[in-house]
């Protein structure tokens, strides 16, 4: 397929509204495409699987390195035009339309070459791969038209703003070969690839059925909801489990025979950072191939967890990895197996925790455990266990319905966590303003954002910038430096990519920010970096909190 | 597939170098005659062609093949070595590498995969009206002058001028080479092209050591550097293209 078709069909697109008519021409692309393994993440913004832990590793700022480089243009007057067209795909689209430098020949693109050019830059490493990428990208730019570089930059940025979200992708898959959504959806979660259930789906319905999680391929993590509370909980599930929440890192793990493979909440491949948990679970597990749920958490001296900081500290560390185990230690706590040589994602809690009991030989080793659970309907138990909980230093507790099934990338209703209510907020930062005065070179404060619910979309709540000492506030600048879009005067567009944990003072209604709340007082706690954009909280969890703390005002003051 | 050589580190480092400025990675022809390569840049504006004649080498033997080098490390090993050392270069085709070995060090660095480097661009025939023959630091001087002002240059003749002119927001730089001072000028139509200082200060740094370089230009067209290395037993070539003037 050449890329100017498939820009065509962005381009066409975006001048839709309606989901059902996007659906329609979303699908008819999947019936016509010969490139049906990178179309279906394509057109969502998405370069590769959702599983993979390949990355670009380019952000606005090597995009327009690569731009200045393949169309001659001044690497200064580049945000410039960004900021002008007020989005940096049609700012490419323009400046490769005013390209001045010539090439010495140029190809027609093909969807499969800018896919694998994004490859060849997603698999360079080392000192001089920024330059590297940059050259890969450039390539590209080179050859493409116009209209083909508008939707490359946004591919780059992974945000093609056409409206094409996974449930588009999924409708379109199952209208385009007559599949039930339900099994696409299906095959979706298990595979976390939406080009290899086009494939399959285009095969028929039997493929589908056989889609299975595999060891090797992460699978997305199970959510879980905030309680409304114990008593509805129980009301709803009858007998619930409960478990302690940690204070800690969840971790899938994968083992395949002699190999073992980390991956965090986000599916990222953090294996190598963490030696000490891959000679765990070669020593300790007893399955040869497996699928595992579970948290590490670090534990200091005085027993209570550490700050979490510290685990984040490990969690991605390429240097000093054996060093960093020894001073951190983590203890590795199971509580969920999602295959043991079969799947097992279709058993129940109280099935796959049989199996988890016999996961591993040393039941009583000091760095793994299989997490303690307790089924009951008692109102008693689940206080006293949550007391426990706390007074150990941990969040709360989990209630689970032990007749549920695991269901991956799911928030659901058989999941529900309690922690103590005033808590604290996971925001994306969206926006940034430069410092004054002493801090004119640095960023002085950053605009958050929570997440629509139903479209992902995000909205605005407020800034932070006191509480940071210009020590953060440096360190902050460097890790937002290529990740600025535009700047007007002293204010920054930031590419949504960074969680920040924010406390509060208070929940306020505001008609100055798009979520229609803003925060009293806030504070940065810290940069999640174990969580992605679908981890930030929704706005209607902000409502939902918003509404808990009217109550507990009341009180205060009566 | 045989290959086995000694050369002068020097020269080694200059033929590398040369190509190093424009590809990471590279497809080198090998065979009785000698090296050869042709490679482009990944954003498609350069080109480099290369060959170094058996002559070159203090000894050399070499059947005809293909081996693909990783030029950045290649660079930073040859770094290693004294201009008087001798670098010896030995081929094992079993093992997929190539040893090394200068001054009691020996290295062995894996081959890439041939596959995985650019397919060798096929050379545009050009038409250039302009040719001129001039020392390698007279260019050299030029670009880093444009520098100052400048992130292009343009390049051109003007009657038995040769000039090279750059300029900026504000200020201006230009030089003029008379036929005099000009090893040679010969001159069938109008030449005036815009290039990029990046490329060009790139490719100059090759220039250091040239006493004569060639260059051919016409009007809106690229521009093609050919000189010698190794003693006249190397010739390189580049290819740039133009930028469109504004």
């Amino acid at each position: 397929m050449k890329f100017i078709e498939f820009a065509e069909i962005c381009e066409k697109l975006e001048g839709i509204t309606s989901n059902l008519e996007i659906t329609k021409v979303v699908s008819q692309l999947l019936q016509d495409t010969d490139e049906l393994k990178i179309v279906p993440r394509f057109i969502m913004g998405r370069i590769f699987p959702a599983w993979s832990a390949e990355e670009l590793g380019v952000g606005p700022s090597l995009l327009y390195d690569a731009i200045a480089m393949a169309t001659g243009t001044k690497r200064g007057q580049i945000k410039g035009v960004v900021r002008q067209r007020g989005d940096v795909g049609m700012a490419c689209e323009d400046l490769c339309a005013r390209r001045v430098q010539q090439p010495l020949f140029s190809s027609e693109l093909t969807v499969k070459q800018v896919y694998r050019n994004f490859k060849s830059i997603a698999q360079l490493e080392g000192k001089r791969s920024q330059k590297r990428k940059v050259r890969m990208l450039a390539e590209l730019f080179i050859s493409a038209k116009p209209k083909e570089a508008r939707y490359i930059a946004r591919l780059v940025l992974e945000e093609l703003r056409i409206g094409v979200g996974e449930g588009t992708v999924r409708d379109a898959i199952a209208n385009a070969f007559g599949i039930p959504v339900n099994l696409v959806e299906r095959g979706y979660m298990l595979t976390n690839d939406f080009g290899l259930v086009a494939v399959t789906a285009k095969e028929g319905v039997e493929g589908l059925e056989c889609l299975d999680i595999k060891p090797g391929r992460p699978v997305k993590i199970m959510l879980a909801q905030v309680a409304e509370s114990k008593e509805a909980a129980i009301e709803e599930m009858g007998e619930v489990a409960i478990e302690w929440k940690y204070d800690g890192a969840r971790m899938q793990i994968h083992k395949m025979d002699g190999e073992v493979q980390l991956y965090s909440r986000k599916l990222e491949n953090i294996t190598k950072s963490l030696p000490d948990i891959v000679n765990l679970i070669k020593k300790d597990v007893t399955f040869k191939r497996a699928i595992l749920d579970g948290e590490v958490i670090a534990i200091g001296e005085d027993g209570k967890p550490r700050p979490f900081q510290d685990i984040l500290r490990r969690l991605r560390r390429k240097y000093d990895v054996e060093q960093m185990a020894k001073e951190i230690p983590f203890l590795l706590s199971l509580f969920d197996v999602l295959y043991d040589g079969q799947s097992l994602i279709d058993s129940t809690l109280i099935e796959r925790r049989k199996v988890l009991d016999s996961s591993i030989k040393t039941k009583h080793s000091s760095k793994i455990i299989v997490a303690p659970q307790t089924i009951t309907s008692d109102i008693a138990v689940i206080d006293s266990i949550y007391k426990e909980a706390l007074s150990a230093g941990h969040e709360g507790v989990m209630i689970k319905n032990p007749k549920s099934t695991y269901t991956p990338g799911k928030r659901g209703k058989n999941w529900l966590k309690i922690k103590p209510v005033m808590e604290t907020l996971d925001l994306a930062v969206i926006g940034a303003g430069w410092g004054e005065g002493r801090r004119a070179n640095l960023i002085g404060s950053y605009s958050l954002a929570c997440r629509e619910e139903d479209t992902n979309e995000l909205l605005g709540i407020g800034r932070v910038g006191t509480g940071i000492t210009d020590e953060k506030l440096a360190e902050l600048t460097e890790l937002f430096k290529d990740l600025i879009i535009s700047e007007i005067g002293k204010e920054i567009d930031i590419k949504p990519e960074i969680v920040f944990e924010i406390a509060y003072e208070e929940i306020q209604k505001s008609q100055n920010y798009e979520s229609g709340f803003a925060l009293r007082f806030p504070r940065l706690i810290s940069i999640r970096s174990d969580k992605s954009m679908e981890d930030v909280d929704s706005v209607q969890r902000v409502q939902e909190l918003y509404g808990k703390q009217k109550g507990r005002g009341v009180d205060r003051k009566v | 597939m045989v290959f086995r050589a000694v050369i002068d580190a020097d020269i080694l480092k200059d033929s590398i170098e040369a190509i190093s400025t424009l590809v990471d990675e590279a497809k080198f022809k090998l065979g009785p005659e000698g090296i050869s390569l042709m490679a482009v840049d990944p954003a498609n504006v350069a080109m480099v062609s290369f060959e170094l004649s058996s002559n070159a080498f203090d000894s050399y033997e070499s059947t005809e093949g293909e081996i693909g080098l990783d030029l950045v490390k290649l660079v930073n090993v040859l770094g290693m070595a004294k201009s008087s050392d001798k670098v010896g270069l030995e081929l094992n085709e079993k093992t997929h590498k190539l040893s090394i070995s200068m001054g009691g060090l020996s290295y062995t660095l894996s081959l890439l995969d041939l596959s995985s480097i650019r397919k060798e661009p096929k050379v545009p025939t050009l038409d250039l009206p302009v040719k001129a023959t001039l020392n390698g630091n007279d260019l050299r001087k030029a670009v880093k002058a444009a520098e100052t002002v400048s992130d292009h240059i343009i390049l051109g003749v003007d009657g038995d001028v040769l000039f090279m002119e750059a300029k900026g927001d504000t200020d201006q730089v230009r030089l003029g080479l008379t036929r005099d001072e000009l090893i040679d000028l010969t001159a069938s139509g109008p030449a005036r092209s815009l290039f990029s200082l990046d490329y060009l200060s790139d490719m100059s740094k090759s220039l250091k050591k040239v006493n004569e370089i060639t260059i051919h230009l016409g009007k809106d067209y690229p521009i093609k550097i050919n000189f010698t290395i190794a003693n006249g037993h190397g010739k390189v070539g580049y290819l740039l293209a133009p930028r469109i003037e504004s």
